[in-house]
């Protein structure tokens, strides 16, 4: 179909306008600069944990067991008297950690091999698609538990283990925003000058690509924090003492009903991170479709 | 189908077939036995309505889809039998450009490097060298460097970006242009200006074009020689000022006469075709055109015509053509 | 039908609200459609004639406001006053619309028939087997070989010329009294192309249909409407009877146009007039003619002042501080 294009700016047809734009700037504190600041926190504590005026994370101080809040212990103490503030900022290394090491295995697998199943027909394609269903139906929980128990419980294992499972749901996105990429006309410009595959993959599709799997990875940051939480709340995370937010949460399960801030304050600080990095996901998702409308 | 492919000619087509294959074992024939030359310096037109093959065609000659059979020589040279490294030194010699302006240069790279690709592609990048190339092809097509060389495509129009594109398919210095329909998506307006860029490096670079449309004012302000195609086939090939004057197939009879003119005293009346396009599977025995030709006769449905020469440079697929008396 | 005014749109401004500010798609538009007549809607993108099409039918999406003052008359009536009962029930009934992607206006899950007959019996109120009955009838109307046969395939069973008559079949089954067509053509081959005009304009004369024709391609304006209607970066900038615009344009940016198409009788390889630049899209208020940074004619006045729309003797209507004389 040829519809006539040439007026000179991206803005070309009303169909680049959108719904009204006045709400926006009210909301975006709450969307954007709140999970901003807090997610800064958090890597704040992360990064600062030991030089904080706060009691190291496994000193156990039996005579301020089981308390809330006060001046000496700021978000009072666990079960066995350890300082859940010091905790969760140790604890967020391993959070953190996980959540920006793990999808970036993701992303640089998946991407890869999402590309090569877009460019390659063949064997190939058949081959990467197979693995990638294969793995995307098999329940993840599960197979993160197996890989783990296989390669034994710690931080490394538990982030390589996140980092392959994510892998199809990379490979998927990246295939599915390839393979348009394939048949536009500069890719074909780039054939008939005699670009290689390696460099029309690499120089002329991904850098089309890049900010929708920047935009998903941030999601799968948020989705890695609770997996290895999850992991952790059942033991075969990172090993204890290591302080992690998942670890934390149960080990104050036991005694809910008479110490519940020791399970619900790593929980609540475990929802906030994650909400932040969804509400920035949802943001960046917002502005680069914005972006993107106009090019197409 | 022969061609007498003169060693002079930038491009050679020769019996070009191209299949696809399609669910149940049928083959669907897109382009069956095309011959034609495009001379130095000259600019051929490839006219025809959709499922002619025209499209198929370019991709086979470009290489970037591969066909059943036939030759495509550049300068003499088939390229379909050269290695891949050979066909890769042979591609800065024909160069192409697309319909869509906009989606012909990468939205992520900045003109300089659009145009810097292909001689880095090619080895043939030199930092000083590469630099003044750059600027003398943007001159070429109009387009300013100093304001240009360091945007993105979409800070600029349609027109200016299928400019950019003539000025990147020029970079190689080829010998050969290949246009994809370059104007159909582009304002009025500014058809003319890129219309005038094409026939002006014609003029100074001395570039054999293939320009393939639908538009036949188009092709009259553009071209030198018309084939025009039908169904796989290549109907009627001639000069262009002729045929565009005295049509001897009844096809193009009729193309002709279904063109709106922009002059309210010029009727619409028209030579209409009968019945339905039949499907390309199902073309059967005899010329192709005869269920919708106006002049069939029973020699047409038992017999398919070759191109047989009528006249100085005029080929015609037809056994009853239209001579100035009929 | 007797002559008279079918359609009358004044004052009409559109503007949308786009992340880049108020984008000024129509500005001050006064038009009149004579019924029975063919008016064709002449631009280039950016001129605003497909906002003017979809305005009359209040097709606009939410980022679209309309002038306060702007009204669309049809028969009398102010289509921008109805409430959306009343404009749905003009809509495909008195008015029908054609666009130019005939695949938007099909459902693809559904056959043509009974996308067919939907309209019948919504509209008419016909029952099934009469819809139905009459949804063949009118696929043969439009030239539809085996009409029964078609009736139950798919649309994308049918060639592209094939879906755009099916098309029109749903756009003329409730014998609507205007039927605007934008690019019904722009996207079907040539010969295509002219079966369908044909057709349009066949239908138009059996029915005493008014029809609007949005194109940008002049040949068609020259062939197969009565008069013509200009526009450029959303104003109407000239309007007049086909014959007047061809042989004597009054727009500076009229005449430019015409200038600048490659015809069939040029010679070959003729260097083509071309209008430096390109049309604009204007964001915020601006005052003065909107063609003047293009315009050779253009002087101090054209850029300060927004030229009003003036008219000759007859009739033929143009907006320009320096229109070109009568040759």
């Amino acid at each position: 179909m040829s519809t006539i294009i040439d007026s000179g700016t991206g803005v070309e047809t009303p169909e680049g306008a959108t719904a009204p734009v006045r709400g926006r700037r009210r909301g975006s504190v709450l969307r954007l600069w709140l999970p901003m600041a807090w997610v800064a926190l958090v890597f704040a504590a992360a990064l600062l944990a030991d030089w904080l005026p706060i009691p190291p994370p496994n000193r156990m101080d039996f005579a301020a067991v089981e308390q809330g809040p006060s001046k000496a212990h700021l978000l009072g103490t666990d079960l066995d008297g350890r300082d859940l503030l010091s905790r969760l900022a140790h604890g967020a290394r391993v959070s953190l950690t996980v959540s920006l090491v793990a999808p970036a295995i993701g992303l640089l697998g998946g991407s890869l091999f999402g590309l090569l199943a877009a460019y390659y027909a063949g064997a190939l394609r058949v081959a990467i698609l197979a693995v990638t269903d294969a793995m995307l139906a098999f329940p993840s929980l599960v197979f993160a538990l197996g890989l783990t128990a296989v390669l034994g419980p710690s931080l490394r294992n538990v982030t390589i283990a996140l980092g392959i499972m994510s892998i199809p749901a990379f490979a998927r996105i990246a295939r599915a925003n390839a393979l348009p990429l394939i048949s536009r006309e500069f890719v074909l410009a780039a054939r008939t000058a005699g670009a290689s595959d390696a460099y029309i993959m690499g120089r002329e599709i991904l850098p089309n690509m890049v900010m929708v799997l920047l935009t998903y990875a941030l999601t799968m940051m948020s989705i890695m924090i609770v997996a290895e939480g999850s992991l952790s709340f059942l033991g075969v995370g990172v090993r204890p003492p290591t302080p992690s937010w998942g670890g934390m949460i149960a080990e104050g399960r036991e005694a809910l009903e008479r110490v519940p801030h020791a399970s619900l304050i790593p929980a609540a600080v475990m929802f906030l991170t994650v909400l932040s990095l969804n509400l920035i996901g949802d943001h960046l998702r917002q502005r680069h479709e914005a972006k993107a409308g106009g090019l197409s | 189908m022969t061609s007498d492919s003169s060693p002079t000619a930038t491009l050679g087509v020769e019996d070009l077939v191209v299949e696809y294959p399609l669910a149940g074992g049928q083959v669907l024939r897109a382009v069956d036995g095309v011959s034609f030359d495009v001379a130095a310096g000259e600019t051929l037109a490839l006219v025809g309505e959709s499922g002619c093959g025209k499209s198929s065609i370019v991709r086979a000659l470009m290489q970037l889809s591969p066909y059943s059979r036939g030759a495509v020589r550049l300068g003499g040279v088939d390229i379909a039998k050269l290695s891949t490294s050979e066909l890769k030194r042979m591609r800065p010699r024909f160069q192409m450009i697309f319909q869509d302006p906009i989606s012909s240069l990468n939205p992520r790279r900045r003109i300089r490097d659009i145009l810097e690709a292909p001689l880095r592609i090619n080895g043939r990048f030199d930092p000083v060298g590469s630099g003044q190339r750059i600027r003398k092809v943007l001159e070429l097509v109009g387009v300013d460097p100093a304001g240009a060389l360091d945007r993105y495509p979409h800070e600029f129009s349609g027109g200016q970006c299928q400019r950019i594109s003539i000025a990147r398919a020029l970079v190689l210095e080829p010998e050969l242009l290949v246009c994809d329909e370059p104007v159909s998506a582009l304002d009025v307006s500014v058809r003319a200006q890129v219309l005038n860029v094409l026939n002006e490096l014609r003029e100074r670079l001395g570039l054999s074009m293939l320009f393939i449309t639908h538009d036949l004012a188009v092709v009259r302000n553009v071209a030198d020689r018309i084939a025009v195609m039908y169904l796989g086939r290549i109907c009627e090939i001639g000069e262009a000022a002729e045929v565009l004057d005295r049509p001897a197939h009844p096809y193009t009879a009729c193309l002709l006469s279904a063109v709106p003119v922009a002059d309210p005293d010029v009727g619409t009346e028209r030579v209409t075709l009968t019945g339905e396009i039949p499907s390309p599977m199902d073309v059967g025995l005899g010329c192709r055109f005869r269920s919708r030709c106006p002049a069939a006769r029973e020699l047409c449905a038992r017999v398919e015509p070759g191109l047989i020469e009528s006249g100085r440079d005029r080929s015609v697929a037809c056994h009853f053509p239209v001579t100035a008396d009929s | 039908m007797s002559g008279g005014t079918i359609l009358e749109v004044r004052g009409l401004s559109v503007d949308f609200d786009t992340p880049r500010g108020q984008l000024h798609a129509l500005d001050s538009v006064d038009l009149d459609v004579r019924r029975g007549t063919t008016l064709a809607v002449v631009g280039e993108s950016g001129s605003g004639k497909s906002v003017l099409s979809r305005t009359i039918l209040r097709l606009l999406p939410p980022s679209a406001s309309v002038a306060p003052g702007a009204r669309v008359l049809f028969d009398g009536e102010n289509l921008l006053a109805l409430d959306r009962a009343a404009i749905r029930s003009v809509r495909g009934r008195r008015i029908a619309m054609v666009f130019q992607d005939p695949m938007t206006a099909l459902n693809p899950v559904r056959t043509i028939g009974s996308q067919l007959a939907e309209g019948l019996r919504l509209h008419l109120g016909m029952k099934p087997a009469a819809a139905h009955e009459r949804a063949v009838e009118l696929l043969a109307t439009v030239g539809i070989a085996s009409p029964a046969q078609r009736a139950r395939q798919y649309p994308h069973q049918l060639s592209g010329g094939m879906r755009q008559r099916v098309v029109i079949a749903m756009a003329i089954a409730c014998e609507p009294e205007l039927l605007i067509a934008d690019e019904p053509t722009t996207a079907l081959d040539v010969t295509v192309q002219a079966d369908i005009l044909d057709l349009l304009g066949r239908l138009q004369a059996e029915r005493h249909m008014t029809m609007i024709l949005i194109t940008h391609d002049l040949g068609i304006a020259a062939g197969r409407a009565d008069e013509i209607a200009v526009m450029y970066a959303g104003r109407l900038v000239e309007k007049a009877p086909t014959r007047e615009i061809f042989r004597r344009p009054r727009m500076p940016y009229t005449a430019a146009l015409l200038r600048s198409i490659p015809r069939l009788d040029d010679p070959p390889h003729t260097r083509l007039f071309t209008i430096p630049g390109r049309p604009p899209v204007v964001f915020g208020d601006t005052t003065g003619c909107r063609y003047a940074p293009r315009c050779d004619r253009a002087d101090a006045i054209c850029t300060e002042r927004t030229p009003p729309m003036a008219s000759d003797e007859q009739g033929h209507l143009h907006r320009c501080w320096h229109p070109l004389e009568e040759t």
